[in-house]
């Protein structure tokens, strides 16, 4: 096995966890809410970006931008639904609620696209770099660029502008924000766009690697719900480190024992450290660390 | 009125044939009565200790899964597989309860999904559990004891076994909303400082109820398994696990009849009025989404609104 | 002179019940009305139906006018835009956020012509919290959190100032220094409703003072005249606790 290779896979893999749960990181940790249509809004991004190139030509870094509204556009179609839930933080049916808009958006897909794989072909796949004897593909590299572009970027916005004070007062008091005069549900569409959006990029990035199909989705959430939570809720430089370790981790787990099983031995990393180390879910979720 | 509940049971055992009969409506109404029982298991964690549990489809998995395997492989009778269905999701229910007994609500959520994903992840590859294609050649239900036979082969002789099921566990069900547990479990839902004052331990109120619910979930599993006579990873589908909770949430919750009367929709429109596998996963999705952000108190609650309190307490106030 | 803010017909249930019934209230500009009563008489609900807020989800029914005109339709944060400003009790502050970013992250009354307080203003008023400008919230001390969450309701700009018990967990001294800021305030034009647990002190420093009973108003009048009220004095004047 070749060390040097598969740390490269691990780290590409590792960015790809990170830029799929960025918009499950904000909206968690803000909302308090368990978005678990997340692995299907993964699934219409990339579909939508397919879809575009196949109708309309357009080419693959034009198409993107359209998944990203298309991603937004769901987010904001998300919080319209869910508004009056997540004011009054009703956890649970949110939580359920979610659940259906998954499967209302996998029948939907379902209808548009049909059970057929597709590809979504990114130009920047065939293009591959090499140095001695690893390699990675340009895709891969725009990857690893834009993820960190857009976690540097979150962050900025978080501790610099007025929105990123206000998603952090709604993340602490959506109530105690209202009497500061904001309006608490215009900032909330703010971090539902987002999330739709941040999930569509990752989609349009990520999803070249493999065949997609409209019953697609369920690894995503898997992922992206255990690199938020080792990551600590909420926090973004946490879902950052999580998601990098977690591909390092895959990729050798993979390549040493046995890539079935992957998953399940995520599961029981996950759940030893919510034993060892229950602090972050036993105690308040705080935000923006 | 006190015969109502007596006749409508009795009502209840006729309906298929009052339908009409027939294979589909016999397999539907079956399968209806299993899936009940599974959604009891969810609804007392649901409606009344109000925490989301994910697990419960793989409780019912388990339940198959333990039947089948011990079953085709070891040979063992319907009594004891049923023994071996209760006493595996017990387990597994010790182990997620214990896991998730300091942390909050919502983890306890993410943990029960957590572990359906590593059981759906484990069925499908682990040749010991059948892999990607399952168990097959469950024999039929046979619960003879001494002289008196007891089979089942076909959905016509299954039914009254799911249904008695269905009927035991609403009796239980019943029992538990009444007893001290079910009590608690509700003060720690509703009021969870007052129900620590009084003295309740909130976690292991919930550890002690999730024990009690897994193994429901598990025993329609078991006789599932008999009804199908193969069990696979496709137990595992999240469509089937929202459509369980969107049963337990549609008429109501903390109604008796409400998770039979949400299953019987849910699952009658699967197999009556089927718009495809996408338009009923398009339709269970409107559905759910509808009940919980129009009418979160299910349907139950669209009733026609009484007398407006604040007019009748502003003459009240008037008067006195 | 018309009043700042009037209420008619008010009618705050919660779940059916009547909680808070005020057939009539107005406050007159630069005045400093006081709103005393026993735990439970519905003080906070008041407010907090002034302002259109709660914690809660309760029923309101009645009008609330600003300066003469009907908010009664408008959130929350529609209210404190247009100078409804209220101080909850409790948690006034965002405790992870800082000093500095708790002030600047509110809605300030920009273009509307109400005195407005800058932040260097705030400051001059409550030195401490310059002092602790960086710290987060949580790391300030009772009495801190309250001035942050009092000058925060300033640098919006208020035209009515809705305080909820802003002496809980108070000393004393604190207290006493804390209402003498308010009168100042309201010495220079603020016009605040005040509602306090502690009558001795509020009695101090208010003009009005109106008697909240089982969530309908007893007694209303100057406080000269209040403070020999016989509820007043036999309730809350001669005990210990306050």
């Amino acid at each position: 096995m070749n060390v040097l290779q598969q740390t490269i896979n691990g780290l590409i893999i590792g960015h790809a966890f990170a830029l799929v749960a960025v918009g499950w990181t904000l909206l968690l940790g803000s909302a308090r809410l368990v978005n678990f249509g997340h692995g299907q809004m993964y699934m219409v991004g990339a579909f939508v970006a397919w879809w575009v190139m196949r109708t309309t030509g357009l080419p693959y870094l034009l198409a993107v931008p359209c998944a990203v509204l298309a991603g937004a556009a769901l987010g904001a179609l998300m919080q319209k639904l869910m508004l009056r839930l997540t004011l009054q933080q009703n956890l649970v049916s949110l939580m359920i609620a979610t659940l259906g808009f998954g499967q209302l958006l996998e029948g939907a897909a379902g209808f548009a696209w049909g059970p057929r794989p597709q590809t979504l072909a990114s130009p920047l796949q065939a293009i591959e770099l090499r140095w001695d004897d690893v390699w990675l593909t340009a895709q891969d590299l725009l990857l690893v660029v834009a993820t960190i572009a857009v976690f540097a970027a979150l962050h900025l916005v978080l501790k610099r502008t007025v929105f990123g004070s206000a998603v952090r007062m709604v993340a602490e008091d959506p109530k105690l924000t209202q009497l500061g005069g904001l309006d608490v549900a215009r900032v909330y569409m703010g971090i539902f766009a987002f999330e739709g959006a941040a999930v569509a990029f990752a989609a349009c990035l990520v999803a070249p690697r493999t065949p997609i199909l409209t019953s697609m989705g369920f690894e995503q959430v898997i992922m992206t719900f255990v690199v938020v939570v080792l990551g600590g809720i909420g926090s973004v430089g946490g879902s950052y480190a999580a998601g990098l370790g977690l591909g390092l981790f895959t990729a050798f787990f993979g390549a040493l024992v046995s890539p079935a099983y992957t998953t399940a031995a995520v599961f029981v990393v996950l759940i030893a450290v919510m034993v060892l180390r229950p602090g972050e879910l036993a105690s308040a979720g705080g935000f923006a660390r | 009125m006190r015969f109502l509940w007596p006749a409508l049971a009795v009502l209840g055992f006729f309906s298929p044939r009052l339908l009409g009969g027939g294979a589909l409506v016999y397999g539907t109404l079956t399968v209806i009565a299993i899936f009940a029982v599974m959604a009891y298991g969810l609804d007392i964690i649901l409606s009344d200790l109000g925490e989301v549990s994910l697990a419960h489809t793989a409780f019912f998995a388990a339940g198959a899964y333990a039947a089948s395997l011990l079953a085709v492989d070891h040979d063992w009778g319907a009594w004891a597989t049923l023994g071996g269905a209760i006493v595996v999701s017990a387990v597994l229910a010790l182990a997620l309860g214990l896991l998730t007994l300091r942390t909050r609500e919502f983890a306890f959520s993410l943990v029960t999904y957590a572990a359906s994903v590593v059981c759906a992840v484990v069925a499908a590859n682990w040749s010991a559990l059948g892999g990607s294609d399952g168990v097959v050649g469950v024999p039929p239900l046979d619960l003879s004891v001494g002289a008196v036979k007891l089979v089942a082969g076909t959905n016509v002789q299954l039914w009254p076994y799911a249904y008695g099921l269905l009927l035991l566990t609403m009796f239980l069900v019943s029992r538990f909303r009444r007893s001290r547990l079910g009590q608690a479990a509700l003060m720690v839902h509703m009021n969870p400082r007052l129900a620590v004052m009084s003295g309740l331990d909130p976690q292991r109120v919930r550890l002690l109820v999730f024990l009690l619910s897994a193994p429901i979930s598990a025993v329609a599993g078991w006789l599932y398994a008999y009804q199908r006579a193969y069990v696979g990873p496709d137990l595992f589908d999240t469509y089937f696990l929202v459509l369980m909770l969107t049963a337990v949430i549609l008429v109501g919750r903390r109604i008796l009849v409400a998770p039979a009367l949400g299953t019987a929709l849910l699952v009658g429109q699967t197999s009556f009025a089927s718009l495809g596998s996408y338009g009923d996963k398009v339709l269970l999705g409107v559905v759910l989404l509808t009940i919980l952000c129009l009418f979160p108190g299910g349907l139950a609650s669209i009733r026609p609104r009484r007398p407006r309190p604040d007019r009748a307490a502003l003459r009240t106030m008037e008067r006195s | 002179m018309s009043p700042v803010l009037a209420v008619e017909d008010l009618l705050v249930t919660h779940g059916g019940l009547p909680a808070v019934q005020v057939p009539a209230l107005a406050l007159a500009p630069a005045t400093l009305s006081g709103v005393v009563g026993a735990n439970g008489a519905g003080k906070s609900t008041l407010v907090n139906a002034i302002a259109g807020w709660s914690r809660g989800s309760p029923a309101v029914r009645g009008r609330v006018l600003l300066g003469g005109k009907d908010v009664s339709g408008l959130p929350a944060h529609e209210r404190a835009r247009r100078g409804i400003t209220l101080v909850p009790e409790g948690h006034g502050a965002f405790l992870r956020l800082s000093v500095e970013d708790n002030l600047r992250a509110v809605r300030e009354p920009d273009g509307t012509g109400r005195r407005s307080f800058t932040v260097a203003d705030v400051f001059a008023l409550f030195p401490r919290l310059e002092e602790r400008r960086v710290n987060p919230a949580g790391s300030l001390s009772g009495g801190e959190r309250q001035m942050l969450a009092l000058g925060r309701a300033l640098r919006m700009g208020p035209r009515v100032l809705l305080l909820d018990e802003p002496s809980i967990g108070l000393a004393p001294r604190l207290v006493l220094a804390l209402l003498q800021t308010v009168r100042r305030l309201v010495d220079d034009g603020l016009t605040v409703l005040l509602v306090e647990q502690n009558v001795r002190a509020a009695a101090e420093v208010v003009d009005t003072l109106l008697l909240l009973e089982r969530g309908r108003v007893v007694a209303n009048g100057p406080v000269e005249i209040m403070r020999n009220d016989p509820r007043i004095v036999d309730a809350y004047m001669g005990t210990s606790h306050g």
